[in-house]
């Protein structure tokens, strides 16, 4: 439960999201609404059940390891904010050390 | 034109009784005499009518795919080349695709013309379109009601015969909600029958897609376009593919129907639950049989729901940080800052709960507890269903507790209203075909009846619904006003 504003920030910081106060309190008391609904599954005994995770039990399907495409460089850069000789433009990461 | 079916069109189109052209210029009249519903995020005029004429010249010849000159329209959430693929997100506002969705691309070599892309939920997020970055979607039976969601774009758009039919997507019943709130056929085929390559991901285990139309006959046209293995989806099935429209008109006299007793609990609408009572009437006069089935893990559909689709959207929608498309954050100072103030800006306060949720059940300390817990309680569920099916051909219930509810109603108890899912859900955790259809109307508003079947039933489904549709007018009503 997202009992204190502390543990809200906690995750909104891992989904990389942030909120003013008012909202902040808002997402937090519905996220904290909703997993009190979510608590009913504990009555469900899942002893010695394996988890569903492909509705058809199928694996990945797997292809034979050929190149079928060629550079596509010009269309991602196309839909990319920012992009200058095939790379994306970011802030700054690595400080100057000065 | 519009107030002819799809099947009609299509023989009318190829006995040349009018022009795709004509066809198509009378559909755009349309979407711009009821803008108001707000139905459409993008309009492709120009492109629509010069795929018209491509159609006519081949329609001259004997030979065309069923759907040739047929105008549509596609949920905004499937890629297109041509036009805008928002996903009714202000983070996705200017893009465009570098490529198409598989059935993007089906339609089109099917000779279907592309008029514009339908309002949503974002990122199918919602059962009301009330959560669109472009606006609410009016319902055309009552335009102070929502006409539900997430593809509630896509329901608006058929049921005021802007369009004769349109593409969908269905999470946790985006499909079949919508269609019971508009007095439409939908269908959710079974996982894996149609491609979802260039859908956006919500929820990947649980995504579909599927279609709207006004009837059973209507959607076996369709599916047989949609369906089929796609190389690219990796969650696409190979297996041969039914004629889905010979498989209509076939009698349904030994079909033993499935109701499950949690569909008829104290919340449902008085209405709903007689008139689900006299189709079951008119189908044991056909010869039906019913079962009574006691789904005790129906009310777990809901919360494993929620956990399964929240965990997976956040994984999915980690891939909008600002940097490779969509929204960008201006003047940030740092990697860290860019990323989550592009994704704070970028997302309706419906998506940031679900990430936020997704987030939280995905975090350590909390991951086998919930996340875990809940693809556990999912085998269980769809070894339920796969039980109850194996003694019935087919569950059938409503398709939702009540028919449309004003706009603005939702938005006042958001969390309330994740159990309008409540009917639709199990299907999507079973990976099953469902669908729904019309079967009255409450206080002016449509009624939805749903059916669920084995894995790829789709035909013997779309039988039995055709069956119903042949014996009452109810998907041939249309709104007053339209």
């Amino acid at each position: 439960m997202l009992t204190s504003a502390q543990e809200f920030k906690k995750i909104a910081t891992l989904a990389h999201l942030e909120a003013d106060s008012k909202s902040a309190h808002q997402l937090a008391s519905d996220v904290s609404s909703i997993m009190g609904f979510i608590e009913q599954l504990r009555t469900v005994d899942t002893t010695a059940v394996t988890p569903l995770i492909h509705p058809l039990e199928l694996h990945q399907r797997l292809r034979v390891d050929e190149v079928h495409e060629t550079s596509c460089v010009e269309q991602l850069a196309a839909i990319a904010p920012l992009f200058a000789e095939d790379l994306y433009l970011v802030p700054k990461i690595i400080e100057s050390g000065k | 034109m519009h107030t002819l079916s799809l099947t009609a069109l299509t023989k009318a189109l190829q006995q040349r009784e009018f022009s795709s052209t004509e066809l198509t210029q009378h559909y755009l009249n349309r979407i711009e005499k009821y803008q108001e519903l707000n139905a459409f995020i993008s309009i492709d005029a120009k492109g629509a009518l010069s795929a018209a004429a491509l159609a006519d010249k081949a329609l001259k010849n004997a030979e065309t795919p069923t759907l040739m000159g047929i105008p549509m329209a596609h949920k905004d959430i499937f890629c297109t080349e041509a036009m805008p693929t928002t996903c009714a997100s202000k983070m996705l506002e200017h893009f465009y695709s570098p490529y198409s969705a598989t059935i993007v691309k089906r339609f089109q070599n099917a000779g279907a013309i592309l008029v514009g892309k339908t309002n949503m939920d974002e990122f199918a997020m919602g059962s009301t379109n009330e959560n669109s970055y472009f606006g609410p979607v009016k319902n055309p039976w009552n335009i102070e009601c929502v006409p539900g969601g997430s593809s509630g774009g896509s329901a608006a758009a058929v049921a005021a015969s802007l369009v004769p039919f349109t593409t969908g997507s269905d999470t946790g019943g985006s499909i079949r909600q919508p269609a019971a709130f508009c007095g439409l056929s939908g269908l959710k085929p079974t996982y894996g029958l149609v491609s979802r390559f260039g859908m956006v991901a919500y929820a990947s285990s649980l995504d579909h897609a599927g279609a709207f139309a006004h009837s059973a006959e209507d959607l076996a046209l369709i599916l047989q376009t949609m369906a089929g293995f796609d190389e690219h989806d990796s969650t696409s099935i190979q297996r041969p593919l039914p004629n889905y429209s010979a498989a209509l008109k076939k009698p349904i006299k030994n079909l033993r129907i499935g109701l499950p007793a949690g569909f008829f609990h104290e919340e449902v609408d008085g209405d709903i639950k007689e008139a689900l009572h006299a189709a079951v009437t008119l189908f044991e006069a056909a010869g039906a049989t019913v079962v009574p089935l006691d789904l005790t893990l129906q009310p777990m559909w809901v919360p494993c729901y929620y956990v399964i689709a929240s965990a997976e959207a956040s994984s999915n929608l980690s891939r909008y940080d600002g940097v490779r498309f969509g929204h960008r954050a201006r003047h940030a100072k740092t990697l860290q800052e860019l990323i989550t103030r592009s994704r704070t800006e970028g997302f309706g306060m419906e998506v940031k709960r679900r990430v936020l949720l997704g987030t939280h059940v995905l975090s350590s300390g909390y991951f086998d507890d919930y996340y875990v817990k809940a693809q556990k309680v999912r085998r269980l569920i769809q070894e339920e269903l796969q039980q109850a099916l194996s003694t019935v051909d087919i569950i059938l219930g409503p398709t939702t507790p009540s028919t449309a509810y004003k706009l603005g109603e939702a938005l006042r108890y958001p969390t309330q209203r994740y159990l309008a899912d409540s009917f639709t859900v199990g299907a999507n955790l079973a990976g099953l075909p469902a669908l729904s259809i019309p079967m009255g109307f409450s206080k002016g508003l449509p009624i939805g009846m749903q059916m669920i079947g084995p894995h790829f039933s789709e035909a013997s489904l779309l039988n039995i619904a055709d069956y119903y549709q042949q014996v009452t007018d109810w998907h041939h009503a249309r709104p007053n006003e339209l």
